[in-house]
């Protein structure tokens, strides 16, 4: 009892936050196709021990998913939950509440007030923004964990060596988890360099230096021992993926264009993040190099640091997906926090008046957020995808041959009653052994198609001329209409069934050769 | 799982298990800013002496440095009447007894001749014969090529005041002569870490294998225990389990201006042969039984792995590349490959600490440390731990002779004008 009292803020924080993120969690937003690859990666590793369902290519190390995998294992296999997609969900509802006590407790020391850490924590768990990612099964809120961990220890510490030795432990984790983490490393820098002492700091640096680099050295070296780090042709003529090959096409990624040009993928991303909170991003962002100014001392400086180091890295030119911001919520948060509190310092309120001044934001923010709160809490967007999977396995033969999106690959592939030849669009692309191998590069081999936004999106860019020849030669069995909630229309919650006709395809094959 | 697998996952974690050790303690002293300070010494204020010192210093064919090294103990500022110097030496050794009745004419302290005739001849011996004429409180042993800091007395004297019921005081030792040959900058940074922080916590575990010099020592402890063991070759380390397995209580300080600066054997043969004794002794030590003695489980265990040190350090050091070589040659899981390329980790901070450690010296004894001499030092990591390993099979080999002669460690005059230079 006296351990629960003296961890009460920290419960308070845990339960806010799981509340926030967990209410309509399996409702709400839809399944994405990456959140189904690491569900699926995760259980094919910890129940099949081999890294992923199809061929590995390096995209990741394994290490986000296999915590995924711990978790589905504990939980009784993945889909205790309903949808494989669910189960995920929840492990990563838990985490990014744990992320929250973590930046509660960081900016309450920072600030050296309780009632300003509650404000962050309500900030980061109620945020719309924050609310639509912290949802997802993504690799980014796994790793956003260990790197506030790891900024925890950094922060906390008095020059111990064993706290820069968890920071760089956790930090490593962190870049094994998701390896955009690395981008937050000068920050980290320039912490060790404000929170050493002369006495020991050589041995801080070689700590945390020594553990990083180890631990993110393990993801060139799993390539090196199954001899895929070198890319096919330099030590042997069998073609494979190579370390080296992913790491250079995913570097060039995206468009590479400056970020403030029109069609950059940062331009893309960002009315994404302003629309889902404008008030975060706008406030995160200026808060951020204001805070670099007016910082009573470095410590205020190390998250605004972060935040910049991250910011340098969405606005380097390349790929930046939306779900990229994930890592930076925090930083941003902890810097609202951060400045408001500096100008309640400066306005030099009584106790009462500061407790009241939070309460009136807390509620400012509240009808700000009304409107994204009840969507988020009461929608159920994921319906069409649990009712295709429902109707794919009532209606459809199980020896059918059906490409589908990784949303719920993983539901047809395992869940039984199953189909043990449902297989992943990208991969009835663009990996050989499926397209070539099974399929024989012939549309009439596939018997289904289940249709998804995401897949419509992708085959937009006229990267997946097969998966598109598949569909122009099938008809629709069944549609699920996207989602509406009065004139606003979901639209990544339709799916549409479609049959292959074989004879036509056939026909149109011959006829394109 | 196989044996194979099960082999390489055991390696691992007592590779693990080694590693963390030898990081722990080598970082001890440096775990946050404020300890840094806890070893050294107060100087900043000595009271009125109360302790009487009896010091010894037994010699052996010393007859180059014996008289120099009398004579500096006239600097030692500590009141007279509570001064007594013994050096001992075998009635045959009459080069080094000349030397010394040379150097009784000019020197300002107490200072006795013990001369023995009876066997063994080995640094046990001697310090025997010195404690059987010994009155003082506390009996300090200096090594003979040694040159004590003028105010180490006082230093101790007050920390025995500051520390009251400390049976035992290690002081610091530290070799110099980085650049004499190329295994020297590792082996003078073994006694840095070994001196700095590694003893400081095996006294805060109560398991000490004591030094061989500047080591101060309850009389009424000492003639409790007999003395030192002269059957055994680190007859040091030996006194400091039997001292620890009692709870005699042990306290070290660090002070770079204090520490007794040496030199470490300049050539290989030499050099294999001082650690050839050391791991004799060790062993010795061990079969002797007294870490058996120590008052729990625990502690028993900790004092038999801490005088396994220079056997499994010995042993595992080439093991650490064990993981990789694995992974070429062997056929394991990837993911255990994995595994057992993590205590690579290890490895990588002892480099580290051997950067460090050469910038600390740099810094703190003003010993010349160039980028070559970094890069030679890591370098020479794998072929200095050959050196190790070699010493380590010749100690087997002569226990299993059943040899347990002493080989004097040569000594050679240090260039102490230079290291006064070096430590004011």
């Amino acid at each position: 009892m006296k351990k629960i009292k003296k961890f009460k803020s920290e419960i308070i924080v845990f339960l806010i936050t799981l509340f926030f993120t967990g209410f309509n969690l399996f409702g709400y937003p839809e399944a994405w196709g990456d959140e189904g690859v690491y569900a699926g990666q995760a259980w094919w590793l910890v129940h099949f021990g081999k890294i992923a369902p199809y061929t590995y290519w390096y995209d990741h190390f394994p290490l986000g998913w296999l915590q995924i995998g711990i978790w589905q294992l504990l939980t009784g296999g993945p889909f205790r939950f309903g949808m494989a997609v669910f189960s995920s969900r929840l492990f990563i509802v838990l985490l990014v509440s744990l992320t929250n006590v973590f930046l509660f407790k960081i900016v309450k020391k920072l600030t050296k007030r309780k009632e300003m850490g509650f404000l962050a924590s309500f900030l980061f768990a109620a945020s719309p923004v924050a609310i639509y990612y912290h949802r997802q099964a993504l690799l980014d809120n796994i790793a956003t964990f260990w790197l506030i961990l790891a900024f925890w220890f950094l922060l906390k510490t008095k020059g111990d060596l064993w706290h820069y030795f968890l920071s760089g432990l956790f930090l490593g984790i962190g870049f094994l988890s998701k390896e955009s983490t690395f981008f937050f490393l000068p920050g980290f820098l320039f912490g060790l360099l404000v929170t050493t002492k002369k006495a020991n700091r050589s041995f801080c640096f070689l700590l945390f230096l020594t553990t990083f680099f180890t631990l993110i050295s393990l993801f060139p070296l799993l390539a090196l021992l199954k001899k895929e780090f070198f890319p096919s042709g330099w030590f042997s003529i069998q073609p494979h993926v190579s370390f080296i090959e992913t790491f250079l096409n995913q570097a060039s990624r995206g468009k590479n264009i400056p970020f403030w040009q029109n069609g950059s993928d940062f331009s893309i991303a960002l009315p994404y993040w302003l629309e889902k909170d404008g008030l975060l991003v706008f406030l995160g962002f200026w808060v951020t190099f204001i805070l670099l100014l007016l910082a009573p001392n470095h410590y205020w400086r190390l998250p605004s640091s972060l935040a910049i180091c991250y910011g340098l890295f969405l606005i380097r030119g390349g790929v930046v997906l939306p779900f990229y911001f994930i890592p930076l919520i925090p930083f941003l948060v902890i810097n609202t926090s951060l400045l408001i509190d500096l100008v309640f310092k400066k306005l030099n309120l009584s106790k009462l008046l500061y407790k009241a001044s939070l309460a009136g934001l807390v509620f400012i923010l509240a009808l700000f957020y009304w409107s994204y709160w009840s969507e988020s809490f009461f929608l159920d967007v994921t319906i069409n995808q649990r009712q295709a999977i429902k109707y794919a396995k009532e209606n459809l033969p199980r020896e059918a041959v059906i490409v589908s999106d990784f949303a719920f690959w993983v539901d047809l592939r395992l869940a039984e009653p199953n189909f043990s030849n449902v297989e992943w669009f990208y991969k009835v692309e663009l990996d050989p052994t499926i397209k070539q191998g099974k399929l024989k590069g012939e549309v009439k081999n596939v018997d289904y198609i289940i249709l998804t936004n995401e897949i419509s999106e992708e085959l937009k860019g006229g990267k997946f001329p097969f998966v598109e020849t598949i569909l122009k030669n099938s008809n629709p069995v069944f549609k699920f209409a996207s989602v509406k909630k009065g004139n606003k229309v979901y639209p990544n919650s339709w799916v549409d069934i479609y049959k292959v006709e074989k004879e036509k395809a056939t026909f149109a094959q011959i006829m394109e050769k | 799982m196989g044996i194979i697998e099960i082999f390489v996952l055991l390696t691992t974690l007592i590779l693990f298990i080694q590693g963390s050790f030898l990081v722990v303690a080598s970082l001890y002293t440096w775990r946050r800013p404020e300890t840094v300070t806890e070893v050294k010494p107060s100087r900043l204020v000595y009271g009125q002496s109360k302790t009487k010192f009896s010091l010894i210093i037994p010699a052996r064919h010393e007859e180059n440095i014996i008289k120099e090294t009398l004579l500096a103990y006239n600097q030692i500022d500590y009141p007279r009447e509570l001064l007594e110097v013994f050096v001992v030496v075998r009635v045959d050794d009459s080069k080094t007894t000349a030397k010394i009745k040379e150097a009784l004419k000019e020197i300002n302290y107490n200072l006795q001749l013990i001369a023995f005739d009876d066997l063994p001849i080995n640094k046990p011996k001697g310090l025997n014969e010195g404690l059987k004429g010994a009155r003082g409180d506390f009996v300090g042993i200096f090594d003979a090529e040694d040159r004590p800091h003028p105010e180490i007395l006082k230093t101790i004297d007050f920390f025995l005041e500051e520390n009251p019921g400390t049976d035992v005081v290690q002081g610091g030792v530290q070799l110099i002569n980085l650049k004499d040959n190329w295994f020297t900058p590792l082996s003078c940074l073994e006694y840095y870490y070994w001196f700095k922080s590694v003893i400081p916590l095996l006294s805060k575990l109560t398991a000490v294998p004591l030094g061989g010099n500047t080591i101060f020592i309850k009389r009424s402890a000492l003639e409790k225990l007999k003395g030192w063991d002269e059957t055994i070759l680190t007859e040091d380390a030996d006194l400091g389990i039997r001292l620890s397995s009692l709870n005699y209580k042990i306290g070290t300080i660090y002070s770079e201006e204090l520490a007794t600066l040496e030199e470490t054997p300049k050539t290989i043969t030499s050099f294999i042969q001082q650690r050839t004794r050391w791991v004799q002794g060790f062993l010795q030590t061990i079969a002797k039984g007294w870490w058996r003695k120590q008052k729990d489980y625990k502690k028993q265990v900790l004092t038999f792995y801490l005088l396994s040190q220079p056997i499994i350090h010995s042993l595992l050091t080439f093991l650490f590349l064990l993981g990789p070589l694995f992974s070429f040659f062997v056929r394991v899981p990837v993911w255990l490959s994995l595994i057992s390329y993590l205590p690579l980790y290890f490895l990588f901070l002892h480099w580290g600490l051997i950067l460090i450690g050469l910038w600390h010296l740099k810094c703190d004894y003003q010993i010349k440390v160039t980028p070559s001499l970094c890069l030679k030092a890591i370098l020479f990591y794998f072929p200095y731990q050959t050196l190790v390993l070699l010493a380590f099979l010749r100690a087997v080999t002569r226990m299993l002779l059943g040899n347990f002669s002493w080989e004097k460690t040569a000594h050679y005059e240090i260039d102490h004008f230079a290291l006064a230079g070096l430590k004011e």
